[in-house]
């Protein structure tokens, strides 16, 4: 079986939707840090 | 520390020994000693990979450096997830296809030996001396707090290490690091959870963070783009990018742990829950900084954190003096209280005009507090000017000697030993395998057996083990040579990280262009070191771009020449 036989089922069905969403992630822990800051600073 | 504190910290090292040496069967194979058989699924990798970046000084420092100097360190972080997302796209379909040991292999394939030779001789050198180092930062912090003796922790720690990493190479090292990150998270969760629960009565975790943030300690974010602020939003993405794609892309420490993955899909799969969870953890340890400064504000801290220079002022002739600043220190923390009583009537009055005005008060007592320690600095100075004046590393473990109650003590002290033996147990695997893969293998016994190779990286491994104690063991005595020892990292990485970006995406430059610019890369970033007052952080930057641009002019040069001559 080669590699990408093994591949992990992802919520877009291509890698390409993983690296979105990890980018997103960035993005929303950015947002919820800005929050943050404005909430208690 | 107490009879449970020791037993805690004994069973804790026991386990990991015993599992690492368990699991170590059936490792037979260079394929099982150096890359586990890359039968690691994604969970396991993405925890290799976290628990090898995070060394003891991590979760030493970083609570400290939350106290003194707020959140704004995560932003060091935001350009990993990047970094990951490329390294999944370029740098592992790359090794896996090529099914390389070592990311230095990777480099003859593209290009020659010499190359190969010449990056794996940067790594040994730079991570080998980084290993001793990695053993003996948080040596000294423990043995100055608790008073052990710094040549057996630094023998214990390295000891305990070379026994399971020898026997079980890349798989212990793997399933060691699991159960070492699970202490570890363990610890960090119990003393949050105590910190909270030390705070005084009505004051809830919302308070104890809205008074933190009233003392400039939420900095989260910075969006401006300073050149001289080391941490903002930019100087994260764009810096953080470019540092953690050189540490992960060819350092083979991380590189051989994600290898380890059974697929290239679960080698990214790993990757990129590394890229997401890491954030949020290097969050979670600066609140807990935050939070143990929000504590110190109701609990009178030392003026200066690091006991054992307090101890040698006391018995200086600059005594009075320095009971002269604990006395004002003392003053300044009564007046504190007072205004944090009036703060906290105003807070449950709903009164936030009040609440401004004593927390503008506040920062005013917190500054005149920093001007008496920076007093008690200059004295500690005055008795001995090679004395260490800054005190961030014993900031969380002397708020955790102090105020963390019986059994929770040892668990600390075991996630720190968790921490130096899981980051050391990598360097070695990597050190070991490079030795044997890319010098021994490749250089002077090309024809041996599988066993024979295995039975060699475990004597690499036990000489770099021994290599690296033996470094711990002398740093104490090298003084500035410690911090010489961080720049040697900056003055390689660069050069590295260039010779990889050509192989990854320049092939066609060749390797004699390749070789031949990172051999006077390195020369001009040398000539940087001790000609220019460049900081040496920029070295990582000149040296790949140097690499890059000098490696394409004599790709250009030796066209012309070809054609020329034809």
């Amino acid at each position: 079986m080669s590699d990408e036989e093994q591949n992990v089922p992802s919520p877009f069905e291509s890698w390409r939707g993983w690296y979105g969403l990890t980018v997103t992630m960035l993005a929303v822990y950015i947002f919820i840090f800005y929050i943050i800051r404005i909430a208690y600073q | 520390m107490t009879a449970l504190d020791w037993t805690v910290l004994a069973v804790s090292l026991i386990f990991i020994i015993a599992y690492g040496i368990y699991k170590s069967r059936g490792v037979a194979t260079m394929d099982s000693y150096v890359l586990s058989n890359r039968d690691m699924r994604w969970w396991t990798v993405a925890i290799s990979i976290m628990a090898t970046q995070a060394s003891a000084i991590t979760f030493i420092s970083t609570p400290g450096q939350g106290y003194a100097d707020g959140m704004r360190f995560v932003q060091f972080y935001f350009g990993l997830p990047l970094a990951m997302v490329l390294l999944c796209i370029t740098a592992v379909p790359f090794y896996r296809h090529l099914q390389v040991y070592t990311a230095y292999e990777f480099l003859e394939k593209q290009f020659d030996l010499k190359t190969r030779t010449l990056a794996s001789f940067l790594f040994l050198i730079q991570r080998g001396l980084g290993a001793g180092l990695t053993i003996y930062a948080p040596s000294l912090i423990l043995s100055l707090l608790l008073g052990w003796n710094l040549v057996l922790t630094n023998l214990l720690i390295g000891g305990l290490v070379i026994i399971y990493t020898t026997t079980g190479g890349a798989r212990a090292v793997n399933w060691t690091q699991f159960h070492q990150m699970m202490i570890i998270l363990t610890g960090m969760a119990a003393a949050f959870v105590t910190v909270i629960a030390l705070l005084p009565d009505g004051i809830s975790v919302n308070d104890a963070l809205h008074l933190a943030g009233s003392q400039g300690k939420m900095n989260t974010v910075d969006f401006t783009w300073d050149w001289d602020n080391r941490y903002t939003l930019w100087s994260g993405l764009i810096g953080g990018f470019f540092l953690q794609l050189s540490y992960f892309g060819t350092d083979q420490s991380q590189v051989g742990r994600y290898l380890t993955g059974q697929s290239i899909a679960q080698t990214r799969l790993g990757l990129l829950t590394n890229g997401l969870l890491k954030i949020p953890m290097q969050f979670l340890i600066l609140l807990l900084g935050v939070m143990v400064f929000a504590f110190y504000q109701f609990t009178m801290p030392p003026v200066f954190f690091n006991r054992l220079e307090t101890e040698r002022i006391y018995k200086s002739s600059y005594a009075a003096d320095f009971v002269r600043l604990e006395n004002d220190h003392a003053g300044l923390f009564k007046r504190q209280q007072e205004i944090l009583h009036v703060w906290n009537v105003a807070k449950e009055s709903g009164d936030e005009m009040r609440m401004e005005q004593q927390e503008a008060n506040l920062r005013d007592i917190n500054k005149q507090m920093a001007a008496v320690k920076e007093k008690a600095k200059d004295l500690i100075k005055a008795h001995d000017p090679s004395a260490n004046t800054n005190d961030t590393n014993y900031i969380f473990l002397t708020f955790v000697l102090d105020y963390l109650p019986v059994g929770l003590v040892g668990l600390i002290i075991a996630a720190i030993f968790a921490a130096s033996m899981s980051s050391t147990s990598a360097e070695l695997n990597a050190l070991a395998s490079t030795t044997v893969v890319d010098i021994y293998r490749r250089m002077f016994r090309t024809d041996a057996s599988d066993a024979h190779y295995v039975r060699v990286s475990k004597w690499a491994t036990v000489f770099w083990g021994a290599f690296a104690v033996g470094f711990a063991e002398l740093a104490g005595q090298l003084g500035s040579l410690i911090e010489a020892v961080n720049i040697l990292g900056s003055l390689f990485y660069g050069t590295i990280l260039g010779i990889f970006l050509l192989a990854f995406y320049w092939k066609k430059v060749g390797g004699t262009s390749a070789f031949t610019a990172a051999i006077i890369a390195e020369v001009i970033v040398f000539l940087c070191y001790f000609f220019t007052p460049i900081s040496f952080l920029w070295y990582n930057v000149i040296g790949c771009a140097l690499v890059v641009g000098l490696a394409w002019v004599i790709y250009f040069f030796r066209q012309k020449t070809t054609l020329f001559q034809g």
